[in-house]
């Protein structure tokens, strides 16, 4: 079989199915926004408590046509992307460090161990002590939260490096920083991946929390203030943003993750044909 | 005549927790410019653990492997290794597998120097295929690629076509001679196979276990392409067999 043959084979059947996924994963919640729908119009649920869906996506017009929805994600956003690219900054090269020296592993894990059953919202208070109420604060939260899973993915992906993969590159003659850079990293980039992953969607709920707790700008304190207000519409608003602005997130993330890793796609579609 | 490969006294035992096993006691054997050699012997009689050495994959307790003259300790870019299993990096692609040992060269070079060698092993067409898209003789075919393509002055293989089927091995050791035959190197094979080690060596070196030694070393005069169904072929076989085994 030719490699382009079996690939366009592939892609057909993986086409197929993604089609029948998105129409399958729309089915359950088409049918209860129906459902919803209806039990408001009947007034059989009270709209102080429960809006019905259409009157919600009056709410996300206007606040979109205004401007307030765009102007609170881009600050969650703008925070997420700070923090989680200072935590991929700094957990994936101790990770590899860790990960390649067991002596050093030994020195850290019961700290790590440690530091990892705390949920990063325990840290706000003190980091708004340390680093006051702004920015800072709150980027700090999102470092720690995206740090141990795109940090202990990297250890994962290092320690489970072939080691016949690794003999290769001492017959070969490579330094020390060259298998770092050419066995190292791609064996471990797709577990590394998935800890990026992980932390995003960690970073994304970390930073929520802490704009619920103390912010006065992003799509926690919009929720916030629309509590405050009593405006159970704009609450819904903004958990839906929320929630789609974390899907988009992670799909971006996994299209940027084929484009680097061609190879791995054929490794979960079944590849050795 | 004047050995490119020295294997002075090799002597090698693995200690573990339940004892020591001695795998390797006395080995010596010179290997001259260009020449093929292939090492036979039992399962376990440590012919792989004495390739993985003079690679420079493993240290010998005593003894040592020189190169030209010189002392070699630990790999270098005058031995290459072929292994059992492909070894491919799955994220390249075969021209870039094939080239994973080239240093310092320019980008033309790299690329004239992948076309013959890719030719060679009968891969031009597949440069930008992934391991994945390849079958096992096709996959062996990238490791020769890159081993040769390290410019080694010895290459070194353990049992490189032990994984493959019948057909695609007979075809992969006709390959093999006309590649050594091209390129002049010196070959040193690893194998159980005492077939393949008469068809494709001028020299077998037959090790016996327990500790491993060299128990004879068999000149092979026939010219190549062999015929195995000559009687002096098939003599010389059944000579090795009874020694192996």
């Amino acid at each position: 079989m030719t490699s382009i043959k079996s690939q366009t084979l592939k892609r057909n059947i993986s086409d197929i199915s993604l089609s029948g996924k998105i129409i399958r994963g729309l089915t359950f919640p088409i049918i209860v926004i129906a459902i919803w729908e209806v039990a408001a119009r009947q007034a059989i649920i009270d709209p102080y408590f429960l809006p019905s869906p259409s009157s919600i996506s009056y709410t996300y017009i206007d606040m979109l046509s205004s401007g307030l929805l765009q102007t609170h994600l881009l600050t969650s956003l703008q925070r997420l992307i700070y923090g989680f690219f200072i935590a991929a900054t700094i957990a994936i090269p101790i990770g590899i460090l860790v990960g390649k020296t067991r002596t050093f592993r030994h020195w850290v894990n019961p700290t790590l161990s440690f530091l990892q059953q705390i949920p990063p919202i325990a840290w706000i208070p003190i980091f708004i002590l340390w680093l006051g109420i702004d920015e800072a604060s709150k980027v700090a939260v999102i470092v720690y939260a995206a740090f141990f899973p795109i940090f202990l993915n990297t250890v994962q992906g290092v320690i489970s490096v072939d080691p016949k993969l690794i003999e290769v590159g001492r017959s070969f003659m490579l330094t020390p920083g060259e298998m770092i850079r050419r066995v190292y990293i791609p064996s471990a980039a797709m577990t590394i991946f998935v800890g990026l992953r992980l932390g995003l969607s960690n970073c994304w709920r970390a930073l929520v929390g802490a704009e619920l707790i103390a912010a006065s700008s992003g799509l926690g304190s919009l929720i916030m203030d629309a509590r405050n207000f009593s405006q159970a519409d704009r609450i819904f608003v903004g958990i839906f943003t929320i929630g789609v602005a974390g899907l988009l997130i992670d799909y971006l993330l996994r299209r940027i993750e084929s484009k680097l890793m061609p190879w791995k796609k054929m490794y979960q579609a079944g590849g050795q044909s | 005549m004047k050995s490119i490969l020295a294997v002075k006294n090799i002597n090698k035992t693995f200690y573990s927790d339940w004892g020591e096993v001695e795998a390797l006691r006395s080995i010596s054997f010179a290997c001259s410019k260009g020449e093929f050699i292939s090492i036979v012997g039992p399962s376990g009689c440590g012919k792989t653990t004495l390739l993985r050495i003079i690679a420079g994959l493993e240290n010998p307790n005593e003894g040592e492997i020189s190169i030209e003259g010189n002392h070699a300790k630990g790999p270098g870019n005058d031995r290459a290794v072929v292994f059992q299993d492909p070894r491919l990096f799955p994220w390249l692609t075969v021209e870039k597998n094939a080239a994973f040992g080239i240093q310092n060269l320019s980008k033309e070079e790299v690329k004239s120097k992948l076309d013959s060698i890719l030719k060679l092993v009968g891969l031009e067409n597949f440069r930008k295929a992934f391991p994945y898209e390849l079958s096992g003789g096709m996959a062996q075919r990238v490791a020769i690629a890159r081993a040769v393509a390290f410019k080694p002055k010895v290459l070194l293989m353990d049992e490189p076509f032990s994984a493959l089927d019948a057909q695609t091995r007979a075809r992969m050791q006709l390959e093999l001679v006309n590649l050594w035959q091209k390129t002049g190197k010196n070959i040193i094979l690893v194998t159980h196979d005492i077939n393949e080690a008469l068809l494709l060596s001028q020299k077998v070196l037959i090790m016996s276990s327990s500790p491993g030694t060299i128990k004879e070393t068999v000149e092979v005069p026939f010219s190549y392409p062999r015929d195995v169904d000559t009687t002096e072929f098939l003599r010389l076989k059944k000579h090795i067999t009874s020694n192996v085994f």
